[in-house]
């Protein structure tokens, strides 16, 4: 029912919104389905979002103001585009800066591999 | 790629409308995403009904109303957050209100302000999983942090150059405020602070992106900050 593939589930839960927000700052509106394909392509089929996952994220971000959203109609079929706010595009670069210092926490902690270019030069004009 | 004709839509639609989903824009897309995987199967060479069999499959209609109601609570809980903040203020916090704030006759030692103004502040406050995480601010590295009450600065500390400083405010009424994640610290231990006053700047690393953590205690014990502020209560 979740992202999830190769990945557990509880590693990417805190991810999707960061993902959704950037993809939709790199393309003008996309579409549910549109979502799940390309972060399939993105992530060369490791990371698989499922609509259970998916489409509550977008209603709740929506509803949050970070969204908008247009339906455009195919014959019988209704597509919901979605596009980002401009306070959708502060918080997406927020939650990708954020991830990206997490992402160097967490390689410190676990391979005691100091980021050399900033960790050690800020030590030492200390 | 091929579209579905109206008659293979229509097909799906009759199967759906067995059951009923609440909230028709989900319908539609929860549809729309149907036939898109149903597209796709088609695509890779199988016939209609073999591709809905694997479309339904991937996404079983259960989960349909499973995900309505996911939807809706989602959707209801971002509003509450969004359109009403105070929600959260329990009972316990309005007595709290009413011993501090008029009970004291002073509404300046009261944390009734955000330490990062609003205008600084570059997300929505992060809430942790308990009281004693208090709140995280993310803002743009090097704003300013205003003392949310009057009172008397209690102990500063330097945790490094990853964290930064932390200093404690003690206030009247036993509340203490705390606030992590400082660089510059423009007051010293011991002096008297104003409700409003700059305390110092949040340190900045390289991406400009810099952390807050606020909290607040009375008498020891950890306190939700949200129940003491409005997040509208910045008005200079």
């Amino acid at each position: 029912m979740y992202i999830c593939f190769m990945y557990s589930k509880e590693l990417l839960k805190g991810t999707l919104q960061t993902i959704i927000l950037k993809l939709l700052t790199e393309h003008p509106k996309m579409y549910g389905y549109e979502i799940t394909q390309k972060v399939k392509e993105l992530s060369a089929g490791k990371i698989a979002i499922t609509e259970g996952a998916l489409y509550p994220t977008l209603h709740k971000m929506e509803a949050e103001g970070l969204l908008l959203t247009e339906t455009v109609h195919l014959g019988k079929r209704v597509r919901k585009y979605y596009s980002i706010t401009p306070q959708g595009n502060t918080r997406a670069t927020a939650l990708v800066e954020e991830f990206n210092e997490f992402v160097q926490t967490m390689r410190t902690v676990l391979f005691n591999k100091l980021n050399l270019e900033h960790g050690n030069a800020e030590r030492e004009s200390n | 790629m091929e579209m579905l004709n109206e008659n293979q839509i229509e097909q799906i639609l009759r199967d759906f409308q067995a059951r009923d989903l609440k909230d028709p824009s989900l319908q539609d897309e929860v549809l729309d995403h149907l036939a898109c995987l149903i597209e796709e199967a088609m695509q890779e060479g199988s016939n209609f009904s073999d591709a809905y069999a694997k479309a339904q499959k991937e996404f079983p209609s259960e989960s349909y109303t499973q995900l309505a109601e996911q939807c809706v609570e989602a959707k209801e809980k971002a509003q509450r957050k969004h359109n009403f903040p105070w929600f959260a203020l329990s009972s316990v916090a309005s007595i709290l209100f009413f011993i501090f704030f008029i009970g004291d006759g002073n509404a300046q030692s009261y944390p009734g302000i955000q330490p990062i103004p609003q205008d600084t502040q570059v997300a929505l406050p992060e809430i942790g999983v308990s009281d004693s995480d208090g709140v995280l601010f993310r803002v743009r590295g090097n704003s300013p942090v205003h003392a949310t009450a009057r009172g008397i600065v209690l102990e500063i500390q330097n945790l490094g150059p990853d964290i930064g400083c932390t200093l404690l405010i003690q206030h009247s009424n036993h509340i203490q405020t705390q606030y992590i994640g400082l660089n510059q610290i423009l007051v010293s231990k011991g002096e008297n602070v104003e409700q409003g006053q700059c305390l110092g700047k949040v340190l900045s690393p390289r991406n400009n992106i810099g952390y807050l953590r606020y909290r607040v205690t009375w008498e020891g014990q950890a306190m939700d900050p949200r129940n003491f502020y409005s997040e509208n209560t910045w008005a200079d």
